[in-house]
């Protein structure tokens, strides 16, 4: 029984309610005539102010309910792709067999189950799903999984049972176990065992620098096989290392390498199966790696001691990104020569070092007003073109009395390489104060184009060679105001190549230099630069992800977005089998949607010139690489939650560790208000006609 | 015979040349004023051997100008010399020469007297000290990359002309020197070092270059 408005205001009131209640009563019963007709008369009214006072203040009854419960099990069976390796095609097919009948034993318990897979992270599954899953690729993230799970488990379970070979992908420490207080039970498995030859580990640098030797170690391990083998390494689909390779319990494989080319790079690392390996998932490696370039590599050659050219070596000593070889001519063979060697600080021009033995390391040469023709055999020439038109060094040439067709560069390699012809002209080389002007090209491209609101306000120039021509193909930026190129670009196959037609620039540098104005001349000279070595804001072909989206730009030679540019687009497997092709005519900007490329892939791009290779980064995938458990991790897990560890042959579900929830439970509750009730109304009512009627009968109002 | 060739190609190639001060070729820029001593038949001199031996080219006629005059600060090299005149520098005059140093200029400033207590050598040293800080002026060292950009200074020769300089951005960029233009036509090691001078304003530091670092190592006794 229960009131259920008491409180203590209700109480007061009840209370001088009372109160004046047996006072009025006393006075309205001493008229009585006898003692214990007042005594019986004043027992009915306050019976009847107390069945009021029970029904003011609601007296109920109330019953409740309880029932007696036990609570759940959640049970985890790792389907990792390990789990599927070895005798009988892996440790899952040992719990599969014996799934039914521990359902079978915790449903006798008086338990209910919930059955969940692990392997990168926990998914709800049925005892038909689990009976159907054939193969998998996925990682072990147990510590990760088993983390989330339990932040966010909706049901409160007595424990757990995890089902596991105990190998494990995640970098978690085991402190969260601690903290939900739900015994995990672990059930181990045992790991993939047998013959087997792996590639264990590859060092290599993640950032390598371009045209910097870097080297590739790969590790391989076996277990039980020896014998001969075969090893392939793809970067970016081309095969760049295939040998045969003797396989013992562990070897390194050391590859040298040098890229000439910054970008990104997928490194692919194939060992051949072997007959009766446990599986052949382990021998494949792919990862990527990016090559930049440290500093610009530049060989400054000069034919005479200029302002010209001492304001091109300021600005390129000072740039930081570049790494500057001046030679400089400072006698020539007509030059007076009887001084000894010792009374000067002069060296042979190191003709032979430069062109055969280093030309290879450069990014950029810059030909200075040089005449080649007393230095070397035009074989140099011949190796200049060579590096220019493979794409690795880009070439600058200035002006001056001995550049082009008077520094006897007609008909030579350095013309067929040049964006312009070298023409014999009375008037090679003229002097004269001239303003240079943006041609329409040089206004839009980004070379140049800063150049625009600039333009009017630099200092002329003074000298300019006329005997050029530019090639069909080339691009004039910059010409004096009777229309002469004074800065030409062009392509020779995959090289990029620049003329400066005077050397007279300095004076831009020199004069914004003393104004403390804007540096034209280095932002111009850098942009050169850039070109020339294809830094990638130059590139014709670029690539950005942005996340679900790839975006590939197209542009034209003049740098503008392509309209109906021919672009040919490919997906190339990690060993270079082109997966898909297709050909389009690009429109500037072309999407692709990520979830539409196969991972991992190489996105190849190509347009009429230029070629891009664009890995596409997959996820790395560690499952296969050891099938090492970590150490005592089941163990640790049931240890620190405070459940049992337990070798797959050992388990039974009786033998796990679980909470004890057995508890009653309040299910609902009746309430009956008494007021409400026939019994109280005919009691109520009852007393106060028996007492009206008494005291009427007595004599009293 | 070489030097006429050389002459002779100048007069035709730069016959219609502009004014002055705008060439990609060395020119001797003197700073002409009241204490000035213009040696013109010297400079020619110097410029001659100058041709003779190095691959410089050169324009033929010095220029004697001052801050006035147009484009005199777009040469990159100027001589200053005296000797019983003081000379003074007002406020923007100063401006512009710090401006001039710092952008890559080079001033060689060569006192004519024998006296090293000259109104020229002594005013003109308290004038750059004013623009650069006091003791700002330093011994250029032997070692230092004027001895060796073109001809080879041993170590002791070196020491002999007690060159002095304000050093901006690691360069010597003020040069001070006695008697060094007077003395070059009669004096072997004099002219070399005005040789090397000029070379220094075209070169800067290329022969400290690391290329060119074993050679001169064993030439330097």
């Amino acid at each position: 029984m229960k009131f259920l408005e008491i409180t203590p205001l209700k109480i007061v009131f009840v209370l001088i309610l009372f109160i004046l209640f047996f006072f009025f009563s006393i006075r309205a019963l001493h008229k009585a005539e006898k003692r214990w007709h007042k005594v019986l008369l004043m027992g009915l009214r306050c019976a009847g102010f107390i069945l009021f006072s029970m029904a003011f203040l609601r007296l109920s009854s109330v019953k409740k309910t309880y029932s007696e419960t036990r609570g759940k099990v959640g049970i985890l069976i790792d389907t990792s792709g390990s789990m599927f390796i070895g005798e009988g095609g892996g440790a899952i097919n040992q719990i599969k067999g014996r799934l039914p009948e521990y359902l079978r034993n915790f449903s006798s318990q008086g338990r209910e189950v919930d059955l969940f897979t692990v392997d990168e992270k926990v998914s709800s599954s049925s005892l038909e799903n689990i009976l159907s899953i054939e193969n998998s690729e996925k990682e072990t993230k147990i510590l990760d999984s088993l983390d989330e799970f339990l932040r966010k488990m909706e049901i409160d379970y007595d424990g757990l049972i995890l089902f596991s070979d105990g190998i494990d992908n995640s970098e978690k420490s085991l402190d969260f176990l601690k903290e939900k207080g739900i015994p995990i039970n672990t059930v181990r498995m045992p790991p993939p065992s047998g013959k087997d030859v792996w590639i264990d580990k590859v060092e290599f640098p993640t950032v390598a620098f371009k045209k910097v030797p870097f080297s590739i170690r790969v590790i391989i391990k076996s277990n039980e096989i020896r014998g001969r083998g075969k090893l392939k390494m793809f970067l970016n689909g081309k095969l760049v290392f295939n040998d045969e390779i003797h396989i013992k319990k562990e070897i390194a494989v050391l590859k040298e390498m040098t890229i000439d080319e910054e970008g990104s790079y997928l490194l692919h690392i194939a060992l051949s199966p072997f007959p009766g390996e446990l599986t052949d998932k382990n021998n494949y490696f792919t990862d990527y790696f990016k090559v930049i370039r440290d500093k610009i590599r530049i060989l400054q050659v000069v034919g005479t001691p200029t302002w010209d050219v001492r304001f091109l070596r300021r600005f390129l000593k000072k740039n930081m990104s570049v790494e500057l070889i001046s030679f400089m001519i400072l006698r020539t063979p007509e030059d007076y020569l009887y001084f000894r060697n010792e009374e000067l600080s002069l060296i042979p021009f190191p003709t032979r070092e430069i062109f055969v033995e280093a030309i290879d390391t450069f990014d950029a040469v810059i030909f200075q007003n040089f005449n080649y023709a007393p230095y070397g055999p035009i074989d140099f020439l011949i190796n200049l073109k060579r590096v220019v038109q493979t794409g690795k060094t880009g070439f600058i040439m200035l002006g001056g009395d001995r550049a082009f067709y008077k520094g006897e560069y007609s008909n030579t390699p350095v013309e067929e390489i040049a964006p312009v012809r070298f023409l014999d002209v009375p008037e090679p080389y003229v002097h004269g104060e001239f303003k240079a002007k943006l041609t329409k090209i040089g206004e839009i491209h980004p070379i140049t184009s800063f150049l625009k609101e600039f333009i009017e306000k630099l200092p002329p120039l003074n000298t300019i060679n006329l005997d050029i021509q530019p090639k069909k193909d080339s691009l004039v930026l910059l010409s004096d105001i009777k229309g002469n190129p004074v800065i030409i670009l062009g392509e020779s196959e995959k090289g990029r190549c620049v003329v400066i037609a005077t050397n007279s620039l300095w004076k831009w540098y020199f004069n914004s230099l003393l104004k403390h104005g804007f540096e034209v001349y280095t932002k111009l000279m850098q942009n050169i630069l850039n070109w020339v070595t294809e830094d990638p804001y130059f590139k014709e072909i670029s690539i950005e992800e942005t996340g679900e989206k790839v975006i590939v730009t197209v542009r034209d030679k003049n740098f503008k977005e392509c309209k109906k540019c021919r672009t040919s687009l490919k997906f190339i497997s990690p060993d270079g089998r082109t997966i898909e092709e297709k050909n389009f005519e690009a429109e500037g900007n072309a999407l692709l949607r990520k979830d539409e490329i196969p991972s991992p892939s190489i996105i190849s791009i190509q347009t009429h010139q230029s070629q891009l290779y664009y890995p596409l980064k997959g996820k790395e995938n560690f499952e296969f690489k050891s099938f090492k458990e970590k150490e005592k991790l089941l163990e640790k897990i049931a240890g620190l939650s405070g459940g049992r560890y337990f070798e797959f042959e050992e388990f039974r579900p009786e033998k796990a560790r679980f909470l004890s929830k057995e508890k009653r439970i309040e299910n609902w509750k009746e309430i009956k208000e008494i007021w409400t009730s026939s019994l109280f109304i005919f009691l109520f009512f009852g007393v106060i006609i028996i007492e009206w009627t008494l005291r009427r009968k007595w004599g009293m109002k | 015979m070489k030097r006429l060739l050389k002459i002779v190609m100048m007069f035709f190639l730069f016959g219609n040349y502009n004014l002055f001060g705008i060439s990609p070729l060395f020119r001797w820029v003197q700073y002409k004023y009241e204490g000035d001593i213009p040696m013109e038949e010297v400079v020619k001199q110097v410029l001659w051997e100058l041709v003779r031996i190095t691959s410089v080219e050169i324009e033929e006629e010095p220029f004697y100008g001052n801050f006035d005059e147009e484009n005199f600060f777009m040469s990159p090299f100027i001589y200053l010399t005296g000797k019983n005149l003081s000379i003074n520098f007002g406020t923007e005059e100063k401006k512009k020469i710090l401006s001039h140093i710092t952008a890559g200029g080079l001033w060689l400033v060569d006192n004519a007297s024998e006296n090293e207590n000259s109104p020229f050598w002594t005013s003109v040293r308290k004038e750059f000290e004013s623009i650069f800080g006091h003791g700002s002026i330093k011994p250029i060292p032997e070692s230092d990359v004027i001895f060796r950009t073109f001809f080879l200074f041993q170590t002791d020769v070196a020491r002999r002309f007690e060159l002095e300089g304000i050093f901006v951005d690691g360069r010597a960029a003020v040069i001070f020197s006695k008697n060094l233009l007077q003395n070059a036509p009669k004096r072997k090691y004099y002219m070399r070092l005005l040789i090397n001078i000029i070379m220094f304003s075209l070169t800067t530091d290329y022969k400290l270059d690391q290329i060119h670092q074993p050679f001169i190592k064993k030439r330097l006794r």
